[in-house]
């Protein structure tokens, strides 16, 4: 039942089709048993008619033949003209008095009286035989079957034939009337339908049929239900690492002056080690919680970007000169190959995709190894590559290593690696905001990890 | 005009009944039904140029061209019927698994296609001999009507109670209806071999007509489904029998290829076992 619409359509029609045919059809069927005994009466009335001529034989003995009237405006009656009825009459011996043109000479039928079916002329005969009471006289009258026939399915037909004529009619009306019938869904749909992604106000629409009531107030229940776990998500996770920044700040301020007192105060190594592992958590969180706005604003749902053309070679620069430091600190190698290759997107999600990307391959590659960046723009794609010589993630994490919150068992790491769990969740985010495709595999160059993410390319044309 | 009806309606409800069976399984086997209208035009057309070039045809084959091309066509779409069964049930038993998307269009639209000739030609015929020739056209036409729309309507009930069904019960009531309206097209088939004196003729094996006449509305109707015969020659039956049998076969067929061909993924073992 693919289309409500064709399906009442047709299954309307079809029981239309279905009852007036078949009615027609009886009625066709009764209508010309009842037409055959209109016939018989009519032969009936023809014989009482002639019982009343009283014919004799001429002088020369010969019976009377008796010409057919012909009527001024033949056309006028064309069929009823052709129904002429045949008759013979005969004396009580057997002798034939008179006859129409039609009959033969011959005796039409035997002296039996009543109806009888009889062949004469090349053609099938209707006959009455009636015997005269007062002259006792055979009187005999036949009608031709086939123009019976005729002429009772002509005027029979009459009647059918606008049953069959409406049915096209009938179908346009039906198509039409379901058509409107089923308007109220399309402009649901449609209402449905129009909303923006973030547009979760509940649907407003006059005149609802009643059928389709439960359905508006379910939906409507839907995306009241929805908005509001979306505003409280939003403001909860917004609220909580917002709130979190003031203290973690001031934390790290009094962890920065305790490490100085320490220092001043001339040596106590176990706690100036335990400061700086106090200081190291704190900036675990501290990032945690930045991540975690990083997230919340670039949700896509709830995200309304300003989409411009971006070089993301020129921002891969950018962002490695800003993070060279740390890549500096681990005596990494970093190679960055490519050129030009324009988006269309957000700046700061993208920036924030790079930063992500490059800090976990700066992470999770041990000191001394090595990191290459490629940035290139291949037939209408623009793809940005980062491979290192880091352990690489084993292919069956490859899904889940996009998780919120999700890492590796036990860090492949041993070097204090803090990570959130959050920085490849906030890489995809971003990759789908962007409807590009990220892909994960093994570095052939390096042997670590190899992150590939392609974009469709911006068409530069004449503005850049 | 009641004539015309019963005829029409026996062509039309043979076109029908096979239009909407496959139409009801290419749903069920996934297949839109962008391939209808062609195979439609494609019948109606062949349907005409057969009607048209009747006189050559009939000449030919020492005057049994007619017999002969139309036994050929039957057993065309009997053959066309049987493949139908072997997809189906394939469906049947792993739905989604090893479909062959575009053998089915083309075994599908074939069958529509014949069947149409086959019908449409005869339909012509009657409609060009009685009211053409015979001058009796308002007679014929509202008789052809009256029977095209009872077919039609017919058509579209059977249609809708097949989609009721699941896709897995359509595709099976689709098959035994097949392998029915198969058996008896095949039948048919070898009347009109006999008639040509191709297959052996030989005495009725009985009379059922003092039952079930073959030209009253019953007997026509029986005709279009089962092909009704009142008395059969033992060719008739013969074929008859054999065509169930071969439908059975391919039923069975397209139930133990699809483990056959998929056991390696398992995919077929474990779809197939999930609806029993």
């Amino acid at each position: 039942m693919a289309s409500i619409r064709l399906f009442l359509t047709l299954t309307l029609i079809a029981i239309i089709v279905m009852v007036s045919f078949l009615s027609s059809l009886r009625g066709y069927r009764e209508s010309m048993l009842e037409a055959d005994s209109l016939f018989d009466l009519q032969l009936l009335e023809h014989v009482k008619l002639l019982s009343l001529l009283n014919p004799e034989l001429s002088s020369a003995g010969y019976a009377r033949v008796v010409e057919e009237l012909v009527l001024p405006q033949q056309t006028d009656l064309a069929l009823t003209a052709e129904m002429r009825i045949a008759y013979q009459v005969f004396n009580s011996d057997g002798t034939l008095l008179m006859r129409s043109v039609l009959a033969p000479v011959a005796q039409i039928s035997p002296f039996e009286v009543g109806y009888r079916d009889v062949n004469f002329n090349g053609y099938r005969w209707r006959v009455l035989v009636i015997r005269d009471p007062e002259q006792h006289h055979w009187l005999m009258a036949a009608q031709r079957y086939d123009l019976r026939y005729e002429l009772a399915e002509s005027v029979i037909l009459e009647a059918v034939i606008p049953t069959l004529l409406s049915i096209p009619l009938a179908a346009l009306l039906i198509w039409f009337t379901v058509g409107y019938g089923l308007r109220p869904i399309r402009v649901l749909a449609r209402e449905v339908r129009s909303k923006e992604a973030s547009d979760l106000s509940t649907v407003e629409l006059e005149g609802i049929p009643k059928e389709l009531t439960p359905l508006t107030q379910s939906t409507n229940d839907l995306l009241r239900r929805l908005q509001s776990s979306f505003a409280r998500e939003k403001r909860f996770a917004g609220d909580a690492a917002h709130e979190l920044r003031t203290p973690i700040s001031t934390l790290k301020v009094q962890i920065h002056n305790l490490q100085a007192e320490l220092a001043d105060g001339g040596g106590n190594l176990e706690a100036a080690a335990t400061a700086a592992d106090l200081h190291q958590g704190i900036d675990t969180i501290g990032h945690l919680v930045e991540q975690i706005l990083v997230l919340n604003r670039t949700a896509p749902d709830l995200y309304m970007v300003q989409f411009v053309p971006v070089d993301v070679f020129d921002l891969v620069r950018d962002v490695v000169s800003a993070e060279y430091e740390q890549i500096l600190q681990r005596d990494q190698n970093f190679e960055l190959d490519g050129g030009r290759a324009m988006v269309k997107g957000d700046a700061t999600a993208l920036r924030s995709l790079t930063v992500n990307v490059l800090t976990n391959a700066s992470k999770y590659t041990s000191a001394g190894g090595s990191i290459r960046m490629l940035v290139e723009s291949v037939g209408g794609r623009v793809q940005l590559q980062i491979e290192d010589s880091g352990p690489g993630i084993p292919e069956a994490y490859y899904e889940r290593v996009f998780d919120r919150f999700y890492r590796l068992d036990g860090d492949r790491h041993s070097s204090g690696v803090s990570g959130s769990g959050l920085g490849l969740a906030i890489v995809k985010h971003i990759v789908e905001m962007h409807g590009a495709q990220i892909a994960l595999s093994r570095s052939q160059r390096l042997g670590g990890l190899c992150v590939t993410i392609t974009f469709n390319a911006f068409e530069t044309g004449t503005d850049s | 005009m009641t004539s015309a009806v019963i005829i029409v309606l026996r062509e039309v409800l043979e076109a029908v009944l096979i239009i909407c069976m496959l139409l009801a399984s290419s749903s069920a086997l996934g297949l839109r039904f962008r391939w209808l209208p062609p195979a439609l035009l494609a019948g109606l057309v062949g349907a005409l140029a057969y009607a048209l070039s009747l006189e050559q045809i009939s000449m030919a084959f020492e005057g049994f061209g007619q017999e002969i091309v139309n036994a050929v066509l039957l057993l065309m779409i009997t053959v066309l019927l049987l493949a139908h069964n072997i997809l189906a049930m394939r469906e049947f038993k792993a739905p989604e698994v090893s479909r062959l998307p575009m053998l089915s269009l083309a075994i599908l639209s074939a069958t529509i296609a014949m069947a149409i000739v086959r019908e449409g030609s005869e339909i012509y015929l009657y409609v060009y001999s009685y009211g053409v020739v015979a001058g009796d056209m308002a007679s014929v036409l509202s008789g052809a009507a009256i029977g095209t729309g009872i077919g039609f309507s017919l058509g579209t009930f059977i249609y809708y109670s097949l989609r009721t069904l699941s896709a897995r019960h359509c595709l099976l009531f689709s098959s035994i209806m097949a392998l029915i309206v198969g058996a008896g097209m095949s039948s048919q088939a070898a009347l009109f071999l006999a008639q040509s004196d191709l297959l052996p003729s030989s005495e009725p094996l009985w009379d059922t007509s003092a039952w079930i006449a073959e030209s009253s509305l019953t007997g026509e109707l029986l005709q279009a489904v089962i092909g009704y015969e009142s008395s059969p020659i033992a060719t008739q039956l013969g074929m008859f029998v054999g065509a169930l049998l071969l439908s059975l076969a391919a039923i069975g067929i397209g139930y133990f290829s699809v483990r056959a061909s998929s056991e390696g993924p398992g995919a077929a073992g474990t779809t197939g076992g999930r609806g029993e």
